[in-house]
């Protein structure tokens, strides 16, 4: 299945592509998990601190679909 | 005096008139500095129901006992008066290295009077003060300001001046210190311009005195580690645009007017784009480690020019997916424009996204604005916000902002704001507590008296449901009255209402720096008493319940797809209980046993 992925801020550093992309496109195996993605990437789970899935928050246990726009994004504040 | 400078400093711009005073004991025991101090002061000495534009009002600079005190992040100085935008009692916080020189030139406020009858900027060289002809500066940009002052000066003055906006009293003029950095909100600098005054520049070549400094490097040790936190890299690589992401990604972001949550063109315009497109350096405000200031440039391609420090998320949102502008190079504009103008980019962008959708809707016309003004189209924004800066043609009505727009354009529901001053960049409905706090802050839409993002978005110290009004009036309360201690400290909210533990590091800093010790609950404490002297300043002019609102789109219309889908804000609910556990009338107003409790009786 088809995921798009979005790295936010610091995260930018494991894209795929490269660091200045936008998002990009993986390909995983039907039943894989946000953590799956995760190891895919190489990206430790703690410099994760909200998975955003389809805009809502997903956990690393939550399974994806074909389709999904997953975004990962580290501790961030505004102001 | 232990943290103070011990002086207050008084010019009456009428009489041209210069009052050292020494600083009362008590008004320091019971409100600190800061925005504390200073709402006392103009509750003490000046008529409430006075016309924020004239003489009559105080426009009061102030800083805190931790400015400049070695603490983490205490670069912070405040502008207190009563706001022509909103009515009410309102602060407006900047960084900067103004403060620096201000805390050092020996004050702990200056507290401006009157109305002078030509142009003026007050010169302060430590001891020495002295009101200076400022008649060639009228007109001048707020960066030509700083550098014409700085050399009919000291090289070393530090300058807060005004712009055009402040000048032709724009109701959402800032006043700019150090060039870039801005106490915009409320309207401050069109109270400055109704006094003629220009500039305050100054020297401080002093230092301040610390009654234990062991115990406070020792509490600095601890809150040191924040710099070295995954958030404290974040911030000072990213800065508060990193939060772009956040926001649009969870639906959040306010968007077309707060019509929606997310943006399509959110990530042209979010902090990595402009590490990749604009940045020239993180910048740091004094004593401050995290550097979240983005000094930037514009690149040759960009069909603009300019440089200066910009975009903060806040003005992501105002200037940028509030008004559909998807181009971070004329975002960063505007951003500019707002700074030598002496603007404040979150009305002058909840302004144009007002105009905007009373355009839309045939309110107001091409005829009207001098040119059509669609969802997105960057160039009129940019001509727009000069004319209102300069006040030409329609700017001078835009200049009275977007609540003006919405009322007397016979749609007053379009303005997203409450009490007049339009809303920060996140969306009510996604995180209600925040939209408690809108509608609960004393001076209307801001999200400064008390920030919820950490606990509702980022689920610190532990997840919290944004959606429900479950807990919200307790945490709402919690936030404001750490806020305000924060803000009449003097140090910025940042470290202080981040770190999990930060009111207890604050509490211990202070303790250090003053040389009395006070527990979180002690500090606590008075951050309530500053609130409710607040509060019983708009009560004096009126304001109660009624004034404590929310537009219709936030507590009728259900929010779109993502995480509050379906979801409103339950303001009224929520208020019941908020002002229960405050302990005021149902109506809003604070009751008799309340402030006898905190000694305001």
């Amino acid at each position: 299945m088809r995921i798009r992925v979005t790295l936010s801020g610091p995260l930018r550093e494991y894209y795929k592509s490269n660091r200045s992309a936008k998002n990009e496109f993986i390909e995983m195996p039907q039943g894989a998990n946000v953590s799956d993605l995760l190891a895919g990437y190489g990206i430790p789970p703690q410099k994760v601190h909200l998975v955003i899935v389809n805009r809502r928050k997903a956990a690393v246990h939550d399974l994806l679909n074909d389709g999904d726009h997953l975004w990962l994004i580290p501790l961030a504040a505004g102001g | 005096m232990n943290g103070w400078m011990g002086t207050i400093l008084t010019v009456d711009l009428t009489a041209e008139e210069i009052h050292k005073e020494r600083l009362d004991p008590e008004l320091a025991r019971m409100f600190v500095g800061g925005r504390g101090m200073a709402v006392k002061i103009l509750f003490d000495r000046m008529p409430v129901a006075c016309d924020p534009l004239g003489p009559e009002n105080m426009l009061v600079f102030v800083n805190g006992p931790m400015t400049m005190s070695g603490a983490l992040s205490s670069g912070r100085y405040m502008v207190v008066t009563k706001s022509p935008l909103t009515g009410t009692i309102c602060s407006s916080n900047a960084g900067g290295y103004f403060p620096a020189a201000f805390k050092t030139a020996g004050y702990d406020a200056i507290v401006i009077c009157g109305k002078s009858e030509k142009p003026v900027y007050l010169w302060i060289s430590d001891a020495h003060v002295e009101l200076r002809n400022a008649e060639d500066l009228w007109g001048m940009d707020t960066r030509k300001t700083v550098e014409v002052i700085a050399r009919a000066t000291h090289r070393q003055a530090r300058v807060a001046c005004i712009g055009p906006a402040g000048e032709n009293q724009v109701r959402f003029a800032a006043i700019i210190n150090d060039a870039d950095r801005a106490a915009a909100r409320s309207g401050v600098g069109a109270v400055m311009g109704s006094k003629n005054l220009k500039a305050i520049a100054i020297r401080g070549t002093g230092g301040v005195n610390i009654a234990d400094p062991e115990e406070m490097l020792r509490v600095t040790v601890i809150a040191d580690h924040i710099k070295k936190s995954d958030l404290g890299f974040a911030f000072k690589e990213f800065g508060t645009p990193l939060f772009a992401d956040v926001m649009n990604a969870a639906n959040i972001m306010p968007t077309k007017n707060f019509q929606e949550g997310f943006f399509e063109d959110a990530d042209v315009i979010n902090g990595a784009e402009i590490i990749d497109r604009t940045l020239v350096r993180s910048k740091s405000c004094y004593g401050c480690p995290l550097a979240c200031g983005r000094n930037t440039r514009l690149p040759e391609n960009a069909m603009y020019r300019g440089r200066g420090d910009g975009p903060e998320y806040e003005t992501i949102y105002s200037l940028g997916s509030n008004i559909l502008v998807g181009d971070l190079d004329a975002l960063t504009k505007m951003n500019y424009i707002c700074n030598e103008m002496g603007m404040d980019t979150m009305d002058a962008g909840t302004t144009l996204a007002t105009l905007m959708e009373l355009f839309e809707t045939g309110r107001v016309t091409e005829v009207d604005i001098g040119f059509p003004l669609p969802w997105g189209d960057a160039e009129r924004c940019i001509q727009l916000l000069q004319m209102i800066a300069q006040g030409q043609g329609f700017g001078r009505q835009a200049g009275l902002g977007g609540k003006y727009l919405a009322d007397a354009y016979g749609a007053p529901e379009v303005f997203m704001g409450s009490k007049g001053q339009g809303f920060a960049g996140y969306h009510p409905r996604a995180m209600v507590g925040q939209g408690l706090l809108y509608a609960t802050s004393p001076e209307g839409g801001n999200h400064t008296t008390g920030n919820t993002i950490q606990h509702e978005i980022n689920g610190i110290p532990e997840p919290m449901d944004p959606l429900t009004p479950d807990g919200k009036p307790e945490l709402v309360i919690m936030r404001q009255n750490e806020t305000a201690f924060v803000e009449a400290c003097g140090v910025c909210v940042f470290p202080y209402m981040l770190m999990e533990e930060g009111i207890e590091i604050l509490a211990g800093l202070y303790s250090a720096v003053v040389g009395i010790h006070h527990s979180e609950n002690a500090v606590r404490k008075i951050g309530e008493r500053v609130f409710n002297l607040e509060r019983v300043f708009n009560s004096r002019l009126g304001f109660s319940r009624k004034d404590d609102t929310l537009p219709r789109r936030l507590t009728e219309v259900p929010h779109g797809e993502g995480i509050g889908e379906g979801n409103i804000v339950p303001l009224e609910k929520m208020l019941d209980r908020y002002y229960a556990l405050r302990g005021w009338g149902p109506d809003g107003v604070p009751a008799p046993a309340k402030l006898a409790e905190l000694g305001l009786g």
